[in-house]
């Protein structure tokens, strides 16, 4: 008897032990918006790259790191967060040239699919909709790094880089002296 | 070729002169016989010539029903230009006509503003906005029709043309390129009347070509108003600068010579869109960095 309630204990303190130290098989991350940054350039009058940026990007990753094909991401970036270090262009990407920010004041990305393609890069299938137009898109995504934050919270890294054309979201204003192709880069950072 | 040159050629001039090519052949009869007004073919003119720019400006819509409040402007021209068709045969039937274009008007922003009022604009707060830019768009537009129907000649065609193409300015000062030029390509076209009707002193512009005008110009400016947005006193002041064909009718100046009462109209319609068109250029050169497009 005595014996029994001893296997039970030490049996509950190994399960519990073990829980403690083994990683949940999937983690769910809320994006950082203070240490993300979602970059865009595009080329002016064929000449040189213009560089902007969203400063509002939130969301959350979920991670998977067992079984990837279960990890998933959703972003939403606010569309009048655009900033390029010009009061009037910021202006005009908000107006009905280009993102039209009153009707369409979210950009939104929604993954489908996530596989690891090797230790560090996972390939993300998905759906961006930009616009009001949604367009599947296949993007590589780099695991930057792991850690903590000051505040002790696990933290996650990541970066990808990606090329869409502007046309194709119905953002026809202004082709070709301003260049169809944006190339998109995004470093996210989350934390749970 | 320079870019803005560009821009002149395929949103101006090339659509002005579709729709002068098209307005000679279905007007013909005009120089022929006297007529009352153009011909009922005019809107569809204007609207070869419009639909033409429109494609190179901004493309086609890429869909049914337009994803973009932009677009819907290429479809509002097709509307506009059929509507022109029905006012052009209802002639005289104010009533019948007012009628229409309530519900065409309500109709059109409706499913423009129909985006907004799901998100910017909720509850009553969008119902007022569609309400009171239905009524503007309509009252303006009815106003204008009753302009045309007694005042014959190039006036109401010139000042018409000549508002479109001042708020174009004011729309591109106001960080709305695609609409600014938009609302050149309604000044190109409507200019394209005024050759027409320049020798053709007791010939009215029509009501198809007036509702061609005022149905694609009012939704630019309810675009302007909802989506840049502009200013609503200055979409205002533009209306009021395309209602000065009225001093026609005032009696001091019917006893003066054709000549005159065209240039009092057009110098108060210049007036007054200075008026508008100054504050917008200042507010637009100092504000931050000068940004060029």
């Amino acid at each position: 008897m005595v014996y029994n309630n001893i296997g039970r204990w030490m049996l509950a303190v190994i399960v519990s032990v073990a829980f403690a130290v083994m990683p949940a098989s999937a983690q769910t991350y809320q994006i950082d918006p203070v240490h993300t940054s979602l970059i865009f350039r595009v080329k002016h009058m064929n000449t040189a790259y213009i560089y902007g940026r969203f400063n509002q990007v939130t969301g959350t990753i979920v991670v998977d790191e067992r079984n990837p094909a279960r990890s998933s991401v959703n972003i939403e970036v606010d569309a009048n967060s655009v900033y390029t270090a010009n009061e009037q262009r910021d202006n005009h990407l908000r107006s009905p040239d280009f993102f039209n920010t009153r009707q369409f004041p979210t950009i939104r990305f929604t993954s489908t699919e996530v596989r690891r393609v090797n230790a560090n890069t996972l390939q993300v299938k998905g759906n961006l909709t930009m616009h009001g137009v949604t367009r599947p898109i296949t993007v590589n995504v780099l695991l930057t790094g792991k850690g903590r934050n000051p505040q002790g919270k696990e933290i996650i890294g990541f970066e990808t880089t990606f090329t869409v054309r502007r046309s194709e979201f119905g953002m026809r204003y202004g082709l070709p002296g301003l260049g169809d192709e944006v190339r998109v880069t995004l470093s996210v950072e989350a934390f749970r | 070729m320079a870019f803005l040159a560009q821009q002149i050629l395929w949103g101006a001039l090339l659509p002005a002169l579709l729709a002068l090519v098209v307005l000679m052949a279905v007007n013909w009869r005009t120089w022929r016989v006297a007529e009352v007004s153009l011909h009922w073919g005019t809107p569809a003119a204007l609207a070869a010539g419009y639909l033409f720019a429109h494609w190179r400006i901004i493309g086609l819509p890429l869909a049914f029903p337009p994803n973009d409040s932009t677009e819907w402007l290429f479809v509002v021209a097709v509307a506009t230009a059929l509507w022109g068709i029905v006012e052009q045969f209802a002639g005289g039937r104010f009533l019948l006509r007012d009628a229409g274009r309530l519900v065409f008007t309500a109709a059109f922003a409706w499913l423009v503003l129909r985006p907004l009022m799901a998100n910017l604009w909720q509850g009553s707060v969008g119902y007022l906005w569609w309400g009171g830019l239905t009524l503007g768009w309509w009252l303006w537009w009815s106003f204008q029709a009753r302009l045309a129907a007694r005042i014959p000649g190039l006036l109401v065609p010139l000042v018409l043309s000549a508002v479109a193409g001042g708020g174009g300015f004011v729309l591109l000062w106001s960080n709305s390129s695609s609409l600014s030029q938009l609302s050149g390509a309604v000044s190109a076209v409507a200019g394209a009347l005024v050759p027409v009707l320049l020798w053709r002193r007791d010939t009215t512009v029509g009501a198809g070509s007036v509702a061609f005008v005022a149905g694609v110009l009012g939704l630019i400016w309810l675009n302007a108003i909802a989506f840049v947005p502009v200013p609503v006193g200055r979409i205002v002041g533009l209306a009021i600068a395309s209602l000065t064909p009225v001093l026609a009718l005032l009696p001091t100046l019917k006893r003066r010579g054709w000549w005159v009462v065209v240039a009092v109209c057009f110098l108060v319609t210049a007036l007054i869109l200075i008026s508008i068109m100054l504050p917008t250029y200042w507010a637009y050169v100092a504000s931050a960095q000068t940004y060029g497009y």
